[in-house]
């Protein structure tokens, strides 16, 4: 049987009491490696970032100086 | 009730796809990015961009789908076209750094350990031609395009720029990492050579030292022995 064309509509603003939640700007995440990996067995989505195998912003920022200041041979 | 078409001004239309195309570009160096990364990890950086341009393109569908009547209608969708554009923008220049600086990486892996002997017989052109083009994209032509990136007039370009010196700079990456065998062997053989070298050494100082004892022992006794 063909599923019938509908349209979703759940109920908004029941978490943050915030209705027009589209507009909100999205903080910049506060990435917690040790959390991530404990909490991997929840997770479904990218081994890599399950795993804590990501570089967060200063860690990047560390290696990206270390990487600068070598020469090559 | 939503609409049901979705129409976009020309204006709408090349900022969209000026967001696909980079969108399509920064995903294919996040996924080689991860892929050369030596420690298998991604960016989180490029992740976050991402995600915001995705909030902000949903604020277009979602005006355009009639979702959102009392918002400032033209102004709204320009206003965050051009924020989701900023996002993809900015994930394709982090992206780009964090690939170009890992290819960098990987040249120093794949050329540690070798003497420069070795290097200089297995890649004649790596000091002579290899090296000054990868420094040249490294310290040149990057610096540059990442000092000018936030020059309005002249970003597309950059971007575009950038990410054909980057092509170059694999391609370089390329030709010295399909050297490795070879610099193995060679570094190996040379080892040999040189181990060979210190063991006939050690035998002719060995020689020299024994002969000039049984010499001195020699005259010796040729000096001490009595005369009849």
């Amino acid at each position: 049987m063909e599923k019938e064309n509908m349209v979703i509509e759940p109920i908004k603003g029941l978490f943050i009491g915030e209705k027009n939640i589209l507009d909100i700007e999205l903080k910049e995440p506060n990435l917690n490696k040790a959390l991530t990996q404990k909490l991997s067995y929840r997770s479904r989505g990218s081994v890599r970032l399950s795993l804590g195998l990501f570089y967060t912003r200063s860690e990047w920022e560390q290696k990206r100086k270390s990487l600068l200041a070598e020469h090559l041979p | 009730m939503p609409a049901t078409n979705i129409t976009f001004s020309d204006h709408e239309t090349e900022y969209l796809l000026n967001i696909v195309n980079f969108y399509e570009v920064t995903k294919e160096l996040y996924i080689y990015g991860e892929q050369i990364d030596p420690e298998n990890r991604s960016l989180a950086q490029t992740i976050n961009e991402l995600r915001n341009c995705l909030d902000h393109l949903m604020r277009v569908v979602s005006y355009k789908l009639g979702l959102r009547p009392n918002t400032n209608g033209e102004k709204y969708v320009n206003t965050n076209l051009d924020k989701a554009y900023g996002h993809v923008y900015r994930a394709a220049y982090d992206t780009l750094d964090w690939v170009s600086l890992n290819l960098k990486d990987s040249i120093i892996r794949d050329l540690q350990g070798f003497s420069l002997e070795t290097i200089q017989a297995v890649i004649p052109n790596y000091f002579s031609e290899l090296k000054p083009k990868v420094d040249k994209i490294l310290n040149e032509d990057i610096v540059r395009l990442r000092d000018d990136k936030d020059v309005a007039a002249s970003s597309e370009d950059n971007l575009e720029k950038y990410i054909r010196v980057t092509a170059e700079l694999k391609q370089l990456v390329q030709q010295i990492s399909e050297k490795k065998p070879s610099l193995i062997e060679y570094q190996k053989r040379l080892n040999q050579s040189k181990r060979n070298q210190q063991v006939l050494r050690f035998g002719i100082d060995a020689a020299i030292a024994i002969g000039g004892g049984f010499l001195v022992w020699f005259i010796g006794w040729i000096a001490t022995r009595p005369q009849n």
